[in-house]
């Protein structure tokens, strides 16, 4: 017991005091500048979860989240096939996911304001022929987040794909199956789980980024970890961050669990096993975010 | 059936639909990459800008800004640098033993530890770093000393960000030790210590390194905690570099930020594969040994 001892008080103290101090703080009234009241009331919830402008931050964040899951799903199972069925380049494109994964979230978001605060082709072939510049816009950030997720789900996918037994899509094959056909009832359902698991970080991950809205928003994107980040930083207003911060959680949460249990009652690949072994895993896979497939 | 054999997708192509099909599949893949290094190259271009043009490419080119870096990035580098190797290093001294601990046990009360200690990778980390910076005001009030603004509460901050994906990693590899060393080693009479020090250590090496590379750069590109922790004279790069790019985007920003992708890119990026190497032997070998023996 003593080898978790020391663990276990750093989380209290360090974490889970700090948490639950922080939640409280959410259930005070602001009365003025970095001053609050502390009588217990639910009136930041309220303004949070009633105002309408209020509200449509919270679908802001939302929405945000969702479509850079699913675009990065998309495109980062292309990418993870390649890696995983190709040992040509596949290794390569593996290793370049390492590194974008490590590089700095800021450097990336600097590196897309670079490229779409001018009036240049690439904006013009993103917003197809729309506004002459991307930052200060929502599709801005979609994209910043969408380049910035993907090399994280090639990471998680990869190892997925690479546990699939080779003899199942040869035997498809040489029973005579197409690619497609054999792409969509055999490799798919069974690496279905490993993508919905890496959306769902993806989702938790751009839910928590604020410096990339705040880098390619120029102001007029809001997201609810902004809103954290502005309430603390500038308006001192810190039951209000608090309850945003509630909120965020609560969202990311429901979401979580709501697709682990939709995806958990048809559960069929489980009986197939196709199980992870734990040394070729890249850690941040084994972070299910309470979604464990298989 | 050697063609097949070859890899999973790989049939016999006949006929020109398959190859327009490789040939748009390819297309994509392409730019997929490409649209995923446009930000690392824009960033390259970006700092050699001699001044700003309306097109895709810079109308002159210099390398003055890399001249031009202020100091205080050179400052909160250092900062950075101090800050990932403490940390990592705090969480692998206080998570071994757990990860031990919990890696062998299957019951429902390890399980309850195992939930808490991933816990702070649970909520967005944001939150970590407001509720710590509340929590060391605070603890100012109530018993005078504040780690707000100090390396300490930095250093508090990156350790409780980082301390589940070292726990994890530790987790998954304590879980695949060959019980049995352990046990001949303790039957020949060897002490805890030298058990946890000659034997279980070095079978973990491969993932404690591995996790330290992981902790070190999660700490290294925090913003989201560090930004609430940092106070006069102590701040870490990412923040910096984020402060400042908030205000400018001269070319310096980029400068900043070209260093930083080539050092992910020569320093960590061999050591992380050449990590994968290894434990990808280590788990072959102790499959064979175990279907060996």
């Amino acid at each position: 017991m003593s080898a978790l001892g020391p663990l276990v008080l750093a989380y209290v103290l360090l974490f889970l005091a700090p948490f639950v101090m922080f939640a409280r703080l959410s259930l005070y009234k602001t009365t003025g500048l970095g001053t609050y009241g502390h009588q217990l009331t639910l009136v930041n919830y309220r303004e949070l979860l009633t105002t309408g402008s209020d509200l449509l931050l919270l679908w802001h964040t939302v929405e945000l989240c969702l479509v850079t899951s699913v675009l990065c799903c998309l495109i980062g199972y292309s990418v993870g096939f390649y890696c995983a069925y190709s040992g040509r380049y596949g290794s390569a494109i593996f290793t370049l996911c390492i590194g974008l994964v490590f590089t700095n979230t800021v450097v990336r978001a600097l590196g897309w304001v670079a490229v779409l605060s001018q009036d240049n082709w690439i904006v013009r072939l993103f917003s197809l022929g729309g506004s002459a510049r991307l930052t200060g816009t929502f599709e801005g950030v979609v994209i910043a987040t969408v380049s910035a997720g993907t090399p994280l789900l090639v990471l998680l996918i990869v190892p997925v794909l690479r546990a699939i037994p080779e003899e199942l899509p040869q035997v498809a094959h040489s029973l005579g199956a197409s690619e497609l056909y054999t792409q969509w009832r055999i490799t798919w359902p069974l690496s279905r789980y490993g993508v919905i698991s890496g959306g769902l970080l993806v989702f938790a991950s751009t839910a928590a980024a604020f410096t990339t809205p705040s880098l390619l928003g120029g102001g007029r994107v809001n997201v609810l970890s902004l809103v954290i980040q502005q309430d603390v930083t500038t308006y001192l207003d810190y039951p209000d961050a608090a309850a945003a911060g509630v909120v965020l959680l609560v969202i990311v949460a429901l979401v979580v669990a709501g697709v682990s249990f939709v995806v958990g009652r048809r559960a069929t690949a489980r009986r197939l096993g196709v199980a992870n072994s734990p040394a070729e895993v890249e850690p941040a896979a084994e972070l299910s975010i309470s979604v464990t497939p298989l | 059936m050697s063609a097949a054999a070859k890899g999973a997708g790989k049939t016999p192509q006949m006929g020109g639909w398959h190859l327009g099909l490789r040939a748009v599949s390819r297309g994509w893949l392409v730019l997929c990459l490409v649209f995923l290094v446009l930000p690392l190259a824009f960033c390259v271009i970006a700092s050699l800008q001699g001044q700003i043009g309306p097109f895709v490419l810079p109308k002159s080119y210099s390398l003055a800004a890399y001249g031009n870096i202020p100091g205080i990035f050179f400052s909160a580098a250092w900062t950075s640098a101090r800050l990932a190797l403490s940390a990592s290093i705090l969480a692998l001294v206080v998570s071994l033993p757990a990860a031990l601990w919990v890696g062998r046990r299957t019951g429902a009360g390890s399980r309850v530890f195992e939930a808490l200690f991933k816990s702070s990778a649970q909520v967005p980390s944001i939150i970590i770093g407001v509720s710590l910076y509340s929590y060391y005001v605070k603890a100012q009030s109530v018993i005078g000393f504040g780690a707000r603004g100090t390396f300490l509460g930095l250093l508090i901050g990156h350790f409780v960000l980082v301390e589940p994906y070292m726990f994890t990693t530790l987790t998954a590899r304590a879980a695949t030790l060959p019980a049995d060393l352990e046990e001949a080693a303790q039957t020949l009479g060897a002490s805890r210590w030298f058990v946890l020090w000659r034997v279980q250590l070095p079978l973990m090496l491969s993932a404690v390194v591995s996790a330290l590379l992981l902790c070190a750069v999660l700490s290294f590109d925090d913003v989201a905690v560090s930004l609430f922790l940092i106070g006069p004279g102590v701040t870490t790069l990412s923040v910096a570099m984020y402060s400042f790019a908030e205000q400018s985007l001269s070319p310096v920003v980029f400068a900043v930020g070209v260093l930083t992708i080539l050092a992910v890119f020569v320093v960590v990026v061999p050591v992380q594969r050449l990590i994968d190497r290894d434990r990808r032997e280590i788990g072959a070998g102790s499959r064979r040994a175990r279907m060996g023996a």
